[in-house]
């Protein structure tokens, strides 16, 4: 009798790994779905056009995209252009996220701050790279589902907050880097106070389906410095003498 | 009056509000579509739409005597469907499974199919209350002189009674409000003994058109647009909306909106603003409070320096907007302002409603608001001034090029020299623009500029402008006189102070240009300086430069307007194709509205032939004369309009005056032209007689109007008649004389004339904006009297 229940007990312990393991290889499978379009993206979108910091680049390879865009557009999740996430906010280009990354010059020590979380994928992107990043988001309803979306896959390192993002977080302040996601007509002063000296804003100017071109602000000192950066496969537009 | 009068005059008065409706109904649609959409779409979806006045053409062709058999239950029938679908489409349009935004078309070509499904929902309208017009025409050709007069006088009343109840009716009620016309047109004609057949679609269709003026249901914006993006911010509310010909106004609350053009980034303080206005959902301007301390930050902008460097008691301000470059001059203790603002409908809101929280200060002794178009004022004004301000151009992050067709008379050769001739010998003219990349507002600007001084004998206009950036945005001031030492010292501290930069400047060097807001790409400065340099340095660069940067002038006055065709390939290669479209995206989709009405057009002038055969009958001669007076007529009342726009300084109301005018006179000859005799000699006569006036017109129209600018309204009104009513008059004979003379060599043909003018009249008014464009007004006159032309010379070969 024993050696039967024994043999029940051994039966079921075996088909409850083997369903284990399938599950988790089915998930996998899924989760791998988007794995070749990722690293499509990340040679042609971004490293083809001169984008080389190799944090960024195995950043970009890593954060699944596709888990930040609207169910609809899961399809399209690595097509080269920003997609609709509602309340007239884009997720930007894959392209742009990884520009602006590389501009601020990560470092893993480095604690950045996000203006405008939108679907919290660049928050994703530098949270692989960075020590600390603060993202702020205005709109309620996109806060929640970014900061829900951050938390469920794991981004500890992201900490969200509901507010105005002028304004900045000077609780945490001051930050080795700011990127600005959503387009302002002048940089909000408590931002540039709360950059850290020698720190880098990063601002992108322009409609987020049309040409972007970026803004770099450098502060040394007293010295604040921009720059207004062309996205490289952008040729400047020189002509002779 | 005998039965068969009494029938024609019911007839004349059912045609007379179907055409009422049907115009008040476009001009409806493209207030609505311009707040939901963009403009440009807008103009795209209507141009469609209109064609339906082709198609009934053709359908009335092909079932030409079934419908003539049942014309009398036809009439009112489609007389109801066009006002039930006017009533409807509006809601259709907005619902779940049609409701489509253009922006998305950018990323998302699946949109297409609903753009589709818009024009077929807007075009049912326009189709069915077409075919009415079109039946009646074939039908009672012998007196089309009388019905075309009344569909010309009810189209006319149509546009002025449009903008009229702009005023009264919120956009998703008016077009409900017009449909009650249209039904009310077929109404009017069931015959008697059809009554009790048709009362129950007449109480379905009232109680339709009843129960949508009740519930209109809302307008779904974009969420693309400036108002839509705001109202997403916390607290945000609209506090006030009001609809008027200037579009839909909407006044937000909300402490999160941001707005201050080329802040520098040192300052200190923090920008509160809390209310703004919106217009059609786009951003209009912010409501400043006149709190000393809150407007602190204009001091900090790179529009401030020009009050820096000389006293500015006189201030004239060009589209003045909500205000802020108001508050500049009153800050700087100006005596006087004058404040020109095209507007009326915000003017008024700011003055009385809105008065409060913009702190009156558009009633303040010192500001004088002047309600015209600023390049009329600057016609009429014998004053000068210490300061001319214009807005800022375009907005930040770009227009994408919707502005690229839009008339900015504000900003040619010509106005630049009006603008100098009015400015006292210290005098400054300031402007600002962001700095677009590929960089074009900033190059046009100077080369407007430029070209502008060296027309006024000036060729060092480098001594006579400075130019300041910061990151953003760059200001130029444009001076009478040359810049001395003391103001270019002042210029260089102001700079130093607030992390700007100069770009222009006398004598300055090239590093002091980058000190503190860098280019990646530094051809800017290159550009600039060969601007600068010499007018063959200059045209060569207008040859080398991928875009337009020549400038604009009053005979082609599109500032917005840099694509060239010639270089798209070269700017694929740049920046890839997928950018190329979204430059000028305004531009790009005219053409593609051009040939999408012409590819449909040529489907319906080719189908009818099917049946009609294709050789035999006047099939050439009705082709040739019909589309040449389509096109002659439309592209006269766009020269019209372009030209009475500046004299009466509102182009609404000047719009709406010259259709009106050209269409009242029009139906009045149509009138008269049913006591003629339909002969080639007596079309040949009359057209030649309409070729002259419009040459006249060419040669003298600018100088009449530009020496009687000055008089009063009255008198402006009187003259403007005289001018437009005896050519217009004319030009309302050809068109019924010719249905006659074919009616009695072809009468199966009479549908397909009138569907040809129809789609030519439609096709003209892109093509016209498309020449317009390319190559100047005066080519539109040009080809417009050559259209006349042809339509003449095609009777000729026939006597």
């Amino acid at each position: 009798m024993n050696l039967v229940t024994g043999e029940k007990k051994m039966r079921l312990i075996l088909s409850f790994l083997m369903s284990t393991i399938v599950l988790v290889y089915s998930c996998s499978a899924q989760d791998d779905k988007y794995i070749v379009d990722r690293e499509a993206m990340v040679n042609r979108q971004i490293e083809d056009r001169g984008i080389n910091n190799p944090a960024t680049l195995q950043s970009m390879k890593t954060v699944p995209r596709d888990k930040f865009v609207p169910p609809d557009l899961i399809e399209r999740a690595y097509d080269d252009r920003p997609l609709p996430i509602g309340y007239g906010q884009t997720i930007s280009q894959p392209y742009i996220v990884a520009y602006m990354t590389a501009a601020i010059d990560p470092d893993i020590e480095y604690k950045v701050l996000e203006i405008g979380t939108g679907s919290g994928y660049q928050a994703a992107v530098l949270s692989e790279i960075v020590s600390e990043v603060y993202t702020i988001e205005i709109i309620k309803e996109l806060f929640n589902s970014a900061s829900e979306r951050l938390s469920r896959l794991g981004y500890e390192n992201v900490i969200c907050k509901n507010a105005d993002g002028y304004y900045g977080w000077e609780e945490y302040a001051p930050f080795d880097a700011i990127i600005v996601t959503a387009a302002a007509e002048y940089i909000p002063p408590p931002l540039i106070e709360q950059l850290k000296e020698g720190g880098k804003m990063i601002i992108p100017v322009g409609s987020p389906y049309l040409n972007q071109t970026l803004i770099l602000v450098e502060k040394e000192g007293d010295d604040l410095t921009t720059t207004s950066l062309l996205p490289v496969r952008f040729v400047p537009f020189t002509r002779g003498k | 009056m005998n039965r068969e009068k009494a029938h024609l005059l019911k007839l004349s008065v059912s045609v007379a509000f179907i055409s009422i409706s049907i115009i008040a109904f476009q001009l409806s649609l493209i207030h609505i579509l311009s707040i939901i959409q963009w403009y440009h779409f807008a103009y795209m979806i209507i141009s469609v739409a209109l064609l339906g006045f082709g198609a009934a053409g053709t359908f009335i062709s092909l079932f030409r005597s079934r419908m003539l058999k049942n014309i009398d239950s036809l009439l009112p029938v489609f007389m109801l469907i066009s006002g039930l679908f006017m009533a409807l489409s509006v809601s259709v349009s907005q619902s779940e499974l049609f409701r489509f935004d253009s922006y998305k078309l950018f990323f998302d070509f699946s949109n297409i199919w609903k753009l589709v499904a818009t024009y077929l929902v807007f075009f049912l309208p326009f189709f069915f209350g077409a075919l009415s017009i079109g039946l009646i025409f074939v039908k009672y050709v012998k007196n089309i002189g009388t019905f075309y007069f009344a569909n010309m006088f009810g189209s006319g009343i149509g546009g002025l009674a449009a903008v009229m109840l702009m005023w009264f009716f919120m956009p998703e009620k008016l077009s409900v409000f017009i449909s009650f016309l249209a039904a009310f047109a077929g109404l009017l004609i069931i015959p008697r003994k059809l009554r009790s057949e048709f009362s129950i679609i007449i109480s379905f269709v009232i109680a339709v058109l009843v129960y949508l003026y009740i519930n209109p249901g809302n307008l779904h914006l974009s969420e693309y647009k400036s108002l839509s993006k705001t109202l997403n911010l916390p607290g945000s509310k609209i506090i006030r909306e009001e609809s008027s010909p200037y579009g839909l106004i909407d006044v937000v609350q909300s402490s999160h909106i941001r707005y201050a053009p080329g802040l520098s980034i040192k300052f200190p303080g923090i920008v509160s603003l809390d209310n703004a206005v919106f217009n059609n959902g786009n951003w209009y301007g912010a409501l400043v409070p006149f709190k000393k301390d809150s407007t602190d930050y204009f001091n900090y902008t790179t529009e401030y320096f020009p009050y820096l460097i000389s006293k500015r008691k006189d201030i004239l301000i060009l589209g003045a907007g909500t205000g802020r470059q108001i508050i500049s001059a009153i800050k700087s203790n100006a005596s006087t302002i004058t404040a020109v603002e095209q507007n009326k409908a915000v003017t008024k809101l700011l003055m009385n409603e809105l008065a409060g929280e913009a702190d009156s200060i558009f009633n303040r002794e010192e500001v004088l608001p002047q309600n015209i178009s600023p390049r009329t004022y600057l016609l009429k004004t014998p004053a000068k001034f210490d300061l001319i301000s214009l807005p800022v151009i375009g907005s930040f992050g770009g227009s994408s090029g919707l502005f690229a067709l839009q008339e900015q008379y504000d900003l040619t050769k010509e106005a630049f020299s009006e603008m100098l001739g009015r400015l006292n010998n210290d005098g400054s003219i300031t402007i600002s623009t962001w700095i677009d990349y590929p960089y074009r507002k900033p190059l046009k600007i100077l080369s407007t500029v430029t070209e502008m001084h060296y027309d006024r004998g000036i060729k060092n206009t480098d001594e006579f402008v400075a130019a300041i950036k910061n990151w953003n945005t760059i200001t130029f001031a444009i001076k009478r006189t040359p810049f001395n030492n003391e103001e270019i010292k002042i210029i260089r501290d102001f700079c130093r102070m607030m992390n700007f930069d100069p770009v222009i400047l006398p004598g300055i060097k090239a590093d002091e240009r980058e000190k503190f807001n860098k280019l990646q790409d530094k051809s800017f400065y290159l550009l600039i300086d060969r601007i600068l340099a010499s007018p063959e340095e200059r045209e060569k660069l207008y040859s080398e430069y991928p875009f337009n940067i020549k400038p604009a002038t009053d005979d082609k006055p599109y500032f917005s307007q840099f694509l060239r065709w010639g270089s798209i390939s070269r700017l694929t290669e740049f920046f890839g194709n997928q950018s190329v479209p979204f430059f000028e995206v305004g531009y790009i989709l005219l053409y593609l509205t051009f040939i999408q009405i012409v590819i449909l057009a040529l489907i319906f002038i080719i189908l009818p032939l099917f049946k009609l055969g294709w050789k035999t009958g006047n099939k050439f001669w009705a082709l040739v004369y019909f589309s040449g007076l389509g096109i002659g007529y439309m592209f006269i009342e766009i020269i019209f309009i372009q030209r009475f726009t500046l004299y009466f300084g509102n182009v609404i109301y000047a719009a709406a005056a010259v259709v009106s005018l050209m269409l009242i006179s029009s139906g009045f000859g149509s009138l008269v032209s049913q006591k003629l005799q339909a002969k080639p000699n007596r079309l040949v006569g009359i057209i030649f007689i309409i070729i002259i006036s419009l040459i006249i017109h060419t040669i003298f129209l600018s100088f009449l109007l530009k020496t009687t600018i000055v008089f009063t309204l009255p008198i402006k009104i009187v003259f403007t008649t005289l001018l437009i009513a005896p050519s217009a008059f004319l030009m309302g004979m050809p068109f019924p004389l010719g249905l006659r003379l074919l009616s009695e060599r072809n009468d199966n043909q009479v549908p397909w004339a009138w569907g040809i003018n129809g789609l030519f009249s439609v096709i003209s008014v892109v093509l016209a904006t498309i020449i317009a464009i390319e190559l100047g007004f005066v080519w539109v006159m040009i080809l417009a009297s050559g259209a006349y032309a042809l339509s003449l010379f095609i009777n000729i070969k026939k006597t």
